[in-house]
C-alpha cells in the first residue's frame, strides 16, 4: 500500500474518532442533555445555588459508594456489601467514640473508620482470591452480617460524636472536594500506574493476566481493600451529614451503587469502563431526584421513574456497543 | 466504503433521532406530572413515609385532600426510611424557599435539619413521630408511648376475663424495628406490665413490622415454644401477621373459646377491624391518623395569622371547638364529620409542644364506627 494510500485511510478515519470517543464517554452527553430537560422542565434546580449545593452535598456519600462498587466492578467482580461496609464502620466507630468511649480524639476516630472499612474490604479480598470463595456469595454474606452486625451494637441512635470527626462530612466543601479528589485520584492511578492496568486486565480476563505475570492474587485483595477504604469514607460522610449515627446508616445503598456505576459505563463484566464516567452515573441520579423532589412530581412514582431511568441508560449502552462495531468495522473497511 | 459509512452514519442518526424523540417526550410527560405552584398560596413541603399500606395511605391523601380544600400548595416526598434522605429533602424545603414544612421524622438525626429550618423563620410541624429539638413548633399524634400503656391496661384487663381461674399470665411481645413510634409503643406498653405482679413477658421478638415478617417470625417463635396467655403486637400490620401465625398452627380461637389468645395492640385498620369483629383481637388503640397532617395544617394556617400565641399551650385541652373540619364527601362517608381526634391533650417534651389526640379503644362493640379511618378507607 503507497504511503499517499495509508494517509488517506487515516484521514478518512477521522470523523470516526470523536464518534468512538463520544461512545466511551456517553453518560456524559447523556447527562447534558438531561441537563437541559431538567432546565426547561424544573429550572431552580440549577438556578438556585442553594438547591444546587445540596444536591452534591447529599450525592457524596452515594458517590464514595459507586466508587467503591466501580473499583471492585473494574475487576470483574462484585461487591455487595459496600452499604454494609460504609454503615458498620460508622456505626462501630460511633460506638468507639461516644458510646463506649474508648477515644476521643477525632482524628483517632478518623483512622478507626478507615481501618474497619478497610479490613472488611481485605477479608472479601482475601475471602476471593485466596480462598476461591464466589464474590456474589463472599460479598452477599458480608452484606448480611454487618447490616445485621449495625443492629447488634447499638438499636439507638448514636450522638455526641466529636466535632472534628463529625467535620468533614458536616462541611458541603469539603465534602464534595473529597468525593472529586477521590474520583480524581482513582481515575489517575487506574490510568497512569501499573496497578490500574492490572485491575483492567483482570477485569477483562483473569487467566490470562495471570499468564502475563500479573499478580491477580494481589490485585483482587487490593481492590476489595480499596473499596472498604471508601465505603468507610462513604460512612464518615454520612456520619457528618446527619451529625448523629443511626442504625439504619447506609441501608439500601448497594443498588443506587450498582445503578450509578452502570449508568456511569462501567460494565458489570469487568475491563471496561472509566472511573470518571461512574461519577456522572452519580450526577444523573442526583439531578433526575432533585428535580422530581423539587418539580413536586408524585411521591409515589419517583422510584418508577428511577428504574426507567435505569432502563433507557442500559439499552443505550447496548445500542453502543453496537454502534461501536459497526463504526469500527466501517473503518476497517476503507 | 463511502456507502457503507453513509449507512453508519444514517443508521446513527436515525437512532439519534429516535432517542431524541423519546426523550423529548419523555420531559414533556415529566413536565405534566410536576406539580404546578400557585404563587399567591402557601408553599407547604411535606417529608413523610409512603410505605405502610392503608394507614399511611390514610395519612398521606388525607392531608393531601385538606391542603387542596385550604388552597395550599402542598408537596410531599417520601423519606424512603432514610435519615440521610429526610435529611436532605427538608434542607431542599430551605433551600427552595417554602413557607412551613411538615414532617413525619423519622428518627433524631433530623433534628438538625429541622433547626436549620427555623433559622430559616421556617416553621416545621411535625405528625406521627414527633423528633426532639426545640425547634419544632408544634407535634401532633396519638401518643405511642400513651397507646403502649393503654394496651398494657387492656390486655391485663382480658386476661383476667379470659383466664379467670388464674393468677399468673404470660405475654409475648412481637415489636418492630428500633425506630422512635416502635420504641414508644414497646417501652410503654413494658413500663405497664413490669409494674403488674400477675403478668409476665415471656420474650419480646423483634419483626420489620411487615405483614409477612410478623407471620413468619411469630410461626417460628410458636412452633417452638409454649403459647403465652396473651400477644401484644405493636402495629396493624404486625398484628394481622400475628393472628396469620395463630391461624396457621390453628391457635387462633375468638375471645371466650377456651384456647383464646388474648391479642391487643395499637392500630385498628381495614383488615384488623373484621378480626376484632369477630373476636380474635380484643382490642385496638387506634389512631386518628386521618386528622394528624389536616390539624398540622389548621396549627399552621393559625400560627400565619397569629404567630406563637395561637399554637396550643402545654397544659391545655383542646377539642372540635378549636379545630372544626368541614366533612368532605369522600368513598360514600363524610370525611372528618365526626371528631374522633378530640379531645387531645397538649404537653411539653423536648422543649416544644405535643398536641397528643385520643387514642380510640375499638373493641367488638365499636369496631363498626362509620368515624374509624380504617372503615373509611377499607
Amino acid at each position: 500500500m503507497s504511503t499517499s494510500t495509508i494517509i488517506d485511510n487515516q484521514l478518512e478515519r477521522i470523523p470516526e474518532r470523536p464518534v468512538l470517543i463520544l461512545l466511551d464517554n456517553m453518560i456524559w452527553p447523556i447527562l447534558a442533555v438531561i441537563s437541559v430537560l431538567v432546565l426547561l422542565a424544573v429550572p431552580r434546580v440549577f438556578t438556585n445555588t442553594a438547591t444546587l449545593r445540596l444536591m452534591l452535598f447529599a450525592a457524596v456519600p452515594l458517590g464514595l459508594i459507586v466508587l467503591a462498587e466501580s473499583i471492585c466492578l473494574l475487576s470483574g467482580h462484585f461487591d455487595l456489601s459496600v452499604g454494609a461496609i460504609a454503615g458498620f464502620s460508622a456505626v462501630f466507630t460511633a460506638m468507639v467514640l461516644a458510646e463506649w468511649s474508648l477515644v476521643s480524639n477525632p482524628i483517632l476516630g478518623v483512622l478507626i473508620i478507615i481501618g474497619v472499612g478497610c479490613a472488611i474490604g481485605a477479608t472479601n479480598g482475601v475471602m476471593i482470591a485466596k480462598f476461591g470463595m464466589n464474590p456474589f456469595l463472599q460479598t452477599l454474606a458480608f452484606f448480611i452480617i454487618f447490616g445485621g452486625g449495625k443492629l447488634a451494637l447499638t438499636t439507638q441512635p448514636i450522638s455526641g460524636l466529636p466535632d472534628g470527626y463529625t467535620a468533614p462530612g458536616n462541611n458541603a466543601v469539603v465534602a464534595i472536594g473529597i468525593l472529586l479528589a477521590s474520583f480524581a485520584l482513582m481515575a489517575g492511578i487506574f490510568r497512569y500506574t501499573q496497578f490500574g492496568q492490572a485491575v483492567y486486565a483482570v477485569g477483562s480476563d483473569e487467566e490470562s493476566a495471570r499468564a502475563v505475570g500479573i499478580n491477580t492474587e494481589r490485585t483482587i485483595i487490593l481492590v476489595y481493600t480499596l473499596s472498604g477504604f471508601f465505603c468507610a469514607i462513604a460512612g464518615l460522610m454520612l456520619t457528618g451529614y446527619t451529625g448523629i449515627v443511626s442504625p439504619n446508616i447506609a441501608d439500601d445503598m448497594v443498588f443506587p451503587a450498582f445503578a450509578a456505576a452502570i449508568i456511569g459505563g462501567i460494565s458489570l463484566f469487568g475491563g471496561r469502563g472509566k472511573l470518571l464516567g461512574a461519577l456522572g452515573g452519580v450526577l444523573l441520579l442526583s439531578i433526575i431526584e432533585t428535580s422530581l423532589n423539587v418539580g413536586g412530581f408524585d411521591p409515589t412514582l419517583i422510584e418508577v421513574v428511577n428504574g426507567i431511568v435505569l432502563l433507557i441508560a442500559i439499552l443505550l449502552y447496548n445500542m453502543k456497543a453496537n454502534i461501536r462495531k459497526q463504526v469500527l468495522s466501517a473503518g476497517a473497511g476503507t | 466504503m463511502v456507502a457503507g459509512s453513509d449507512f453508519t452514519c444514517m443508521h446513527i442518526t436515525s437512532r439519534r433521532g429516535y432517542l431524541a424523540s423519546i426523550a423529548g417526550a419523555s420531559a414533556i410527560g415529566v413536565a405534566g406530572c410536576m406539580g404546578e405552584d400557585d404563587d399567591d398560596s402557601l408553599r407547604v413541603g411535606v417529608s413523610q413515609h409512603l410505605v405502610g399500606g392503608d394507614w399511611v395511605t390514610a395519612f398521606y391523601e388525607a392531608g393531601e385532600m385538606y391542603a387542596e380544600e385550604q388552597g395550599i400548595s402542598y408537596n410531599v416526598v417520601s423519606h424512603d426510611e432514610d435519615s440521610a434522605e429526610q435529611v436532605t429533602d427538608i434542607q431542599q424545603f430551605v433551600a427552595e424557599g417554602y413557607d412551613a414544612i411538615i414532617a413525619a421524622p423519622f428518627d433524631e438525626a433530623v433534628d438538625e435539619a429541622i433547626n436549620e429550618a427555623d433559622d430559616a423563620d421556617i416553621p416545621v410541624f411535625t405528625v406521627n413521630d414527633p423528633g426532639t429539638t426545640d425547634a419544632i413548633k408544634t407535634f401532633t399524634a396519638f401518643g405511642n408511648a400513651e397507646a403502649g400503656e393503654t394496651c398494657g391496661e387492656l390486655m391485663v384487663e382480658s386476661l383476667e376475663e379470659q383466664y379467670s381461674d388464674q393468677d399468673e399470665y404470660t405475654v409475648l411481645h412481637v415489636r418492630g424495628d428500633f425506630n422512635q413510634a416502635s420504641n414508644a409503643r414497646t417501652d410503654g406498653f413494658d413500663e405497664y406490665i413490669d409494674a403488674q405482679d400477675n403478668v409476665d413477658v415471656v420474650d419480646t421478638i423483634q419483626t420489620n413490622w411487615s405483614i409477612e415478617d410478623s407471620q413468619s417470625t411469630t410461626e417460628d417463635y410458636l412452633s417452638a415454644n409454649d403459647a403465652p396467655d396473651g400477644i401484644y403486637a405493636t402495629n396493624m400490620t404486625c398484628g394481622i401477621g400475628v393472628q396469620n401465625a395463630l391461624d396457621r398452627l390453628d391457635l387462633d380461637a375468638p375471645a371466650g373459646d377456651d384456647d383464646h389468645i388474648v391479642h391487643t395492640q395499637p392500630d385498628a385498620g381495614p383488615d384488623v377491624n373484621p378480626l376484632i369483629e369477630d373476636g380474635y383481637i380484643d382490642a385496638a388503640v387506634d389512631q386518628p391518623a386521618h386528622f394528624y397532617i389536616p390539624l398540622a395544617i389548621q396549627q399552621m394556617l393559625d400560627y400565619f395569622e397569629d404567630g406563637d400565641d395561637a399554637l396550643p399551650q402545654p397544659g391545655d385541652t383542646v377539642d372540635e371547638d378549636d379545630y372544626p373540619f368541614d366533612p368532605i364527601e369522600y368513598e360514600g362517608t363524610q370525611l372528618w364529620e365526626n371528631p374522633i381526634w378530640a379531645p387531645a391533650e397538649v404537653e411539653e417534651h423536648d422543649g416544644h409542644t405535643h398536641v397528643l389526640t385520643a387514642g380510640i379503644v375499638v373493641t367488638d362493640e365499636n369496631v363498626d364506627d362509620p368515624g374509624l379511618w380504617g372503615n373509611i378507607w377499607g
